[in-house]
């Protein structure tokens, strides 16, 4: 099988997981006992017969519960998530205003993470049993075990507040692309990447030392080839391969992770979002984050799974 | 309590009614409370009969989730509570909205939970014993609990409408008052716990600043506010506010507020909150203004009388009522406001109603039934921010945009009819005598006819609509959920009256006409610790609902500035009194001994509020008693923390009413 | 359907690499275990057990997490339908009494004292009791939500893995499609529509927690299913069910058990984050999430005014030290059962 056949077939498995997530999300809001509009109504003594039937079908709420669903799901296909109750905007808005926020948490969590990550992971592995691995192992224990709303707020008590190296909140007023916020992304971009760091680091110490022990680097290093070489460019590369699966599958992480730090930092992103919308019941924003949410991890896996293909000369296609 | 835009925003405000408050649960999520309507009672002290209630007895307390100090609050009664041994005690915190709706359904009071919930009030004193014990706010706020006394609801009502004695003798209307008070005290169906301070923080560069006792007129009354000879104004010197008055005042500059809440609407007629209220306030205008003592002043209108009264009641507009359908619910059929609604019908029971609609009022106005008559005469020349000039005609549609809208109830609880005179000349009238009329019959804002005819909650910039309005600034911009900026209005027709043009004004002659601050910034910052960071940041300049905890912090600071001023308004919590064994008076009178008062205002609020040893708040104690003192006196045994008494009182029920301890 | 088993390997939030078949099929064999597979089931265990008594961090491990349970266990009297069957309270307060009720020298935001060693949090009640109380709730909830997952997830992987075909795609998409979501968003839907409470949180956890442990046991299912014994138990004429309880189901515990202890971690974090974001139990509970959640506040005081640290640090220490220590018990389990170290790390965190 070809390269472009085996990603065929992958994009092809992927729709029915994307069925399955919308249907996930659909029911876990509407199979609850009651519906919204009962409450509204209940609340509501103005409220007519006629204005209840209306209001169903506005919301979509007046058949059964498959066709409820699929009134929701051909809206979402045109991009239309309905809009929220409490300020009258449009879901998809909100969504789109607040991405980039939350984006740009991630990224800064990535690279802090891979940049932390790969170097210890190597230093580790080519020390292995030594006293610097045994920290470094340790560290990474407990990146892994410390709890990340936990570790922002530390961060905050001791670097903002203890320190007075931060302001503690960014400025609100700045846009997210001005230079200056590259310092502000700091404190949660640190909080979310710890986790993955650890986790990577690890990975990455593993599958090295793993590497290591092969035949063709003691060969290399039987011909007299520097050790130096020999890890750059030989180990790390095949090391890397499982860092990337483990980086791609580990989007979920960071996508839960942003959830609390932005609630932490008061990061205006759609973490915090969501976490309005679970206190404001406001269902299409719940279910439209929720979606949102399934699909970025499922394209997250679907990139982890290529470029696990193309890495490693090792995994046929078929 | 409302010391807190976040907070007092989370307060039920009687003003702006919440009878629209329904809408905001619209999407709350079906069953988000596990002991919902369907009463799948939980607490184990539903409405079964006596063999099920047992001491220790199961109570639920409830409050909304998103006010620390509240849950404070409640998590201490229910610990003082708990520790009789009495009780057994559980907390349940709601958001907001989910929470409101909760306990303005109706079927709340069968549900047996204490709920403890913040009310704003105004300067009528009837807005503290009539929103939560008059049997017509059961289902609204804030009679949670369907307090339903037919005998207190007369003597509420009477202490206000229908009586030229009352409205003319504030003497007699205290003593009608009083009676209302110990009523009160005696049956005990709410607690009230502490009377808290609306304080805003503000940094050295704000002088002149004021605070305000409600919370949605703070800005604009600190702003500019002829009556009280306030006017704030900016100073970066570095002089402090102490040493400056009126002759430092300096013209310019961007005042940067931080406010707790989205702006939800710019709609006044279609939002409740606070916050949209605020932000509406710097933009529209009434025909008349409150000074921070309630007395009112001529504002759009240049002066105004009470013409004429006449003593009747609401039965007189029998003759002019139509009928209309009624279902079970209640619901009345009839796309109209209903102004009056016969006495004697009851919409739930009848099949049909007699009410009384706009037409039919205008009709019984030309027969000349009606309770009060009050003229405005309008200044003249006075122009919205696009260059519209105020009539009359902008008057009489301005109020008939509140009908039917989320704030209709309200305004026709007294409201009769609305009639232009001639250009310049509104005449309104009343049902009733009411005492409060002079300032609750004039209680709307003045739209541009554009505006006057527009939809339900369509005036919003997020609708591509900018609210226009006769008042000192326009709005400049608006970022929905970051922050509204405003622009002085260049057109401000008090500039070119001249305050000392205003017949009432008896201020310094240099007393600026407008508010001199050229810029408004409210930056939206929910999160009470943010919004005191970022003014420790100097991101913004004042703000209000500071965490209580802090307040001494920024008050023994020498770089911040903190007015208080006791809010009109108060936290409470209601029993019960439809679910057994709460019915019993006596069991209600020995919780509210276990509130502990003192501890609540020192360890909950830092001393940032005053204990309620009465139901009356400072503001209302003028027109709401005869002798606030001797009734003080009278009162406050009632209410002082005493667990011996509670315990005495409990085992009283307990051995009248033969249920089991264990 | 080998490429689907490569999708396998390459997604999911837990992922343990070093049980993928075919990644270690194709590797190779670093672990012995696979190979002695059924053939030395009880020494492997016992062997298994000695390196874990061996591993000196495992064993630290092992002995905080042992103190933290006792003391939570022994913080407060325990009754049961009014018999006391625990009397010792080692906690000095009851972990909801609020002591300036009764002792009015006591304030809010107290600092540490020799009466109160981690201070006094912000509604007047004793730290250090509520550190020890809160225990019971993060404990009891990790364990229990591991042991339902695991046993949800072991019976789940096996009938898939076992069965295989339609079946097995069937289950093995749906649990693909729970795998889109990450854990702590369902939860937190969950919570949302169910209210916070001790069961609610179980339920939040559990409902789609097992899915991890289902395509574990699968895979571990599909790789012994190929075993020669057990196409021997087969063609035997062996049932089905013999086969998955006496062959199957025990092979494949080695691998739950290691994902199981590095799992106990991920929930505590979990239900901790749910508190904290005021979703969990009660406000007023003394479980340590739920203690953190109005810290945040406290951080930012007013000009000059001093910050409750202890009310921060403390509950997430207690949250920190638990994880840590179970992940050490975690990778001793694997390092004991397994000789090849697992991606192990994936799982805690990162909630």
């Amino acid at each position: 099988m070809s390269l472009r056949r085996f990603i065929l077939k992958r994009l092809l498995a992927i729709i029915p997981i994307l069925f399955g997530v919308s249907v996930i999300t659909f029911a876990m809001v509407h199979l609850t006992p009651g519906d919204p509009i009962d409450q509204m109504i209940g609340l509501n003594p103005d409220i007519t017969p006629a204005d209840e039937a209306q209001i169903r079908a506005r919301y979509g709420l007046d058949g059964p519960i498959y066709e409820q669903y699929l009134t929701w799901m051909s809206n979402v296909l045109v991009g239309d998530f309905g809009e929220v109750v409490y300020s009258g905007r449009d879901v998809s808005t909100i969504v789109i205003e607040r991405l980039p926020e939350t984006i740009a948490l991630g990224i800064f969590g990535w690279v802090f993470a891979l940049g932390i990550a790969i170097p210890t992971g190597i230093y580790a592995a080519v020390n292995k049993d030594k006293f610097g691995d045994t920290v470094s192992r340790f560290v990474a224990l407990s990146g892994i075990s410390i709890p990340n709303f936990w570790l922002g707020l530390m961060l905050i008590l001791v670097m903002a507040l203890w320190l007075g190296l931060w302001p503690v909140l960014a400025p609100s007023r700045l846009p997210l692309y001005h230079p200056e916020m590259l310092w502000f992304l700091i404190l949660p971009g640190v909080t979310i990447g710890t986790a993955a760091a650890a986790s990577i680091m690890r990975v990455m110490r593993t599958a090295m030392a793993e590497e290591m022990n092969k035949e063709y680097v003691t060969a290399a290093r039987a011909k007299g080839l520097p050790e130096r070489k020999v890890v750059l460019k030989h180990v790390l590369r095949n090391s890397l391969i499982s860092v990337v699966t483990l980086a791609a599958t580990l989007t979920a992480g960071i996508v839960s992770g942003s959830i609390v730090v932005e609630v932490v930092f008061n990061w205006p992103g759609l973490g915090r979002e969501f976490i309005n919308a679970i206190d404001r019941r406001e269902v299409n924003l719940i279910m439209a984050i929720t979606l949102f949410t399934g699909v970025a991890i499922i394209i997250a896996n679907l990139i982890a799974d290529i470029l696990y293909a193309v890495l490693d000369p090792r995994i046929r296609y078929d | 309590m409302s010391q807190d835009t976040k907070r007092s925003s989370k307060v039920l405000n009687r003003r702006r009614l919440l009878q629209g408050a329904g809408a905001a649960g619209v999407a709350a999520l079906a069953g988000c409370s596990s002991n919902g309507g369907n009463g799948n009672g939980n607490g184990g002290n539903g409405n079964g009969g006596t063999d099920q209630i047992q001491f220790p007895l199961e109570i639920q307390l409830e409050t909304n989730a998103d006010n620390d100090d509240r849950v404070q609050l409640v998590e201490l009664i229910a610990e003082s509570m708990e520790q009789t041994g009495y009780f057994e005690t559980s907390v349940e915190t709601y958001e907001w909205n989910t929470y409101s709706g909760r306990v303005l359904d109706t079927e709340y009071a069968d549900e047996g939970h204490i709920p403890c919930i913040g009310l704003s009030g105004t300067f009528n004193p009837g807005s503290f014993c009539d929103a939560l014990h008059h049997s017509s706010n059961h289902g609204q706020c804030c009679n949670l609990v369907g307090v339903s006394n037919a005998e207190l609801d007369d003597m509420i009502d009477s202490a206000r409408f229908g009586s030229t004695e009352i409205a003319e003798d504030p003497e007699a209307r205290g003593a009608a008052y009083d009676e209302v008070w110990r009523m009160l005290a005696d049956e005990r169906y709410s607690s009230i716990t502490h009377f808290g301070l609306n304080t805003a923080v503000a940094n050295m560069n704000v002088h002149g600043f004021a605070s305000y006792p409600f919370d949605e007129t703070v800005y604009s009354y600190a702003l500019h506010a002829p009556f009280d000879e306030q006017v704030a104004w900016l100073d970066e010197s570095g002089a402090s506010p102490n040493d400056t008055d009126l002759s430092d005042l300096q013209e310019g500059g961007t005042l940067r507020v931080g406010v707790g809440a989205n702006i939800d609407s710019f709609d006044p007629p279609y939002s409740t909150d606070t916050t949209s209220t605020m932000a509406q306030g710097f933009i529209f205008e009434g025909l008349t203004a409150t000074d921070a003592e309630g007395i009112v002043y001529p504002w759009l209108a240049e002066s105004y009388e009470l013409v004429d009264t006449n003593d009747i009641e609401r039965v007189a507009y029998e003759d002019y009522m139509i009928t209309v359908d009624a279902d079970e619910d209640g619901v009345i059929d009839t796309e109209e406001q209903v102004i009056v609604q016969h006495p004697e019908d009851d919409p739930v029971a009848d099949d049909e109603v007699r009410v009384l609609t706009p037409e039919e009022a205008a009709d019984a106005v030309a027969d000349d039934v009606f309770g009060m008559q009050y003229r405005y005469e309008l200044h003249e020349g006075v122009e919205f921010s696009n260059g519209e000039e105020l009539t009359a005609e902008h008057v009489v549609n301005s109020l008939r945009r509140y009908e039917n809208s989320d704030l209709s109830a309200q305004t026709f609880d007294s409201v009769l009819h609305i009639e232009e005179v001639d250009e310049y000349t509104v005449d309104i009238f009343g049902q009733v005598v009411d005492a409060e009329g002079e300032r609750e019959l004039p209680g709307f804002l003045i739209f541009t006819e554009e505006q006057a005819q527009a939809e339900g909650g369509e005036i919003d910039p997020r609708q591509e609509f900018t609210p226009i309005g006769t008042g000192p600034y326009v709005l400049d911009d608006f970022s929905d959920e970051q922050f509204a900026e405003y622009e002085r209005n260049d057109n401000y027709w008090l500039e070119d009256i001249g305050v000392e043009n205003l017949e009432w004004f008896d201020g310094p002659s240099d007393f600026p006409n407008a508010p001199v601050i050229e810029r408004l910034e409210l930056e939206i910052i929910p999160d009470n610790a943010t919004r005191s960071a970022a003014l420790q940041n100097d991101e913004i300049d004042v703000t209000t609902g500071l965490t209580s905890a802090t307040l001494d912090d920024f008050d023994e600071s020498d770089d911040f500035f903190v007015y208080s001023v006791e809010a009109g308004g108060y936290d409470y919590i209601q029993y019960p009194l439809d679910v057994e064994p709460w019915d019993d008076k006596r069991l209600r009178q020995a919780v509210n001994h276990l509130v502990p008062r003192e501890a609540i205002v020192s360890n909950i609020f830092a001393g940032w509020a005053s204990e309620a040893w009465t139901d009356i708040p400072e503001l209302a104690r003028g027109a709401g008693t005869a002798d606030f003192d001797a009734l003080e006196d009278e009162i406050r045994p009632t209410n002082e923390f005493d667990p011996e008494r509670a315990a005495e009182l409990i085992e009283e029920v307990i051995e009248d009413r033969g249920y089991p301890m264990n | 359907m080998t490429d689907t088993q490569n999708i396998s390997a390459g997604r999911g939030r837990i992922q343990i690499t070093g049980f993928d078949p075919e990644r270690v099929t194709e590797r190779e064999p670093l672990s012995d275990w696979t190979e002695e597979t059924g053939t030395g089931t009880q020494s492997r265990w016992k062997r298994g057990f000695k390196r874990f008594v061996r591993n000196r961090s495992a064993m630290i491990g092992v002995i905080v997490v042992s103190i933290m349970s006792l003391l939570a266990i022994f913080s407060r009297p325990i009754e049961f339908f009014g018999f006391v069957v625990q009397p010792f309270a080692i906690a000095p307060y009851d972990p909801t009494t609020i002591l300036y009720l009764q002792d009015p020298t006591v304030n809010v935001y107290d600092p540490p004292s020799s009466a109160h060693p981690m201070g006094i949090d912000g509604s007047g009640r004793d730290l250090f009791s509520r550190i020890l109380y809160g225990g019971r709730y993060s404990l009891s909830i990790g364990f229990v939500v591991v042991g339902l997952t695991a046993s949800v997830g072991l019976v789940y992987g096996g009938i898939s893995g076992y069965y295989g075909g339609w079946v097995d795609e069937l289950m093995m998409r749906i649990v693909d499609t729970i795998y889109a979501f990450p854990g702590i968003v369902l939860a937190l839907i969950i919570v949302a529509i169910l209210g916070g409470g001790y069961w609610q949180l179980v339920l939040a956890f559990s409902l789609f927690g097992w899915n991890g442990y289902a395509r574990l046991v699968r895979g571990e299912v599909l790789k012994i299913k190929q075993n020669e014994y057990v196409l021997a138990a087969k063609a035997l004429g062996a049932r089905d069910r013999s086969v998955i309880f006496k062959h199957i189901l025990p092979n494949a515990m080695p691998p739950l058990l290691v994902l199981a202890s590095l799992s106990i971690g991920t929930v505590v974090i979990g239900v901790a984050a749910l508190g904290f974001l005021g979703l969990g139990m009660p406000p007023g509970t003394a479980e340590w999430g739920t203690m953190l959640d109005a810290t945040r506040e406290t951080l930012i005081q007013g000009p000059d005014g001093q910050i409750p640290w202890w009310a921060t640090i403390y509950p997430g220490m207690a949250i920190f030290i638990f994880v840590m220590s179970m992940n050490m018990i975690g990778d001793g389990v694997n390092d004991a059962l397994d000789a090849q170290e697992t991606g192990a790390g994936e799982q805690a965190g990162g909630v």
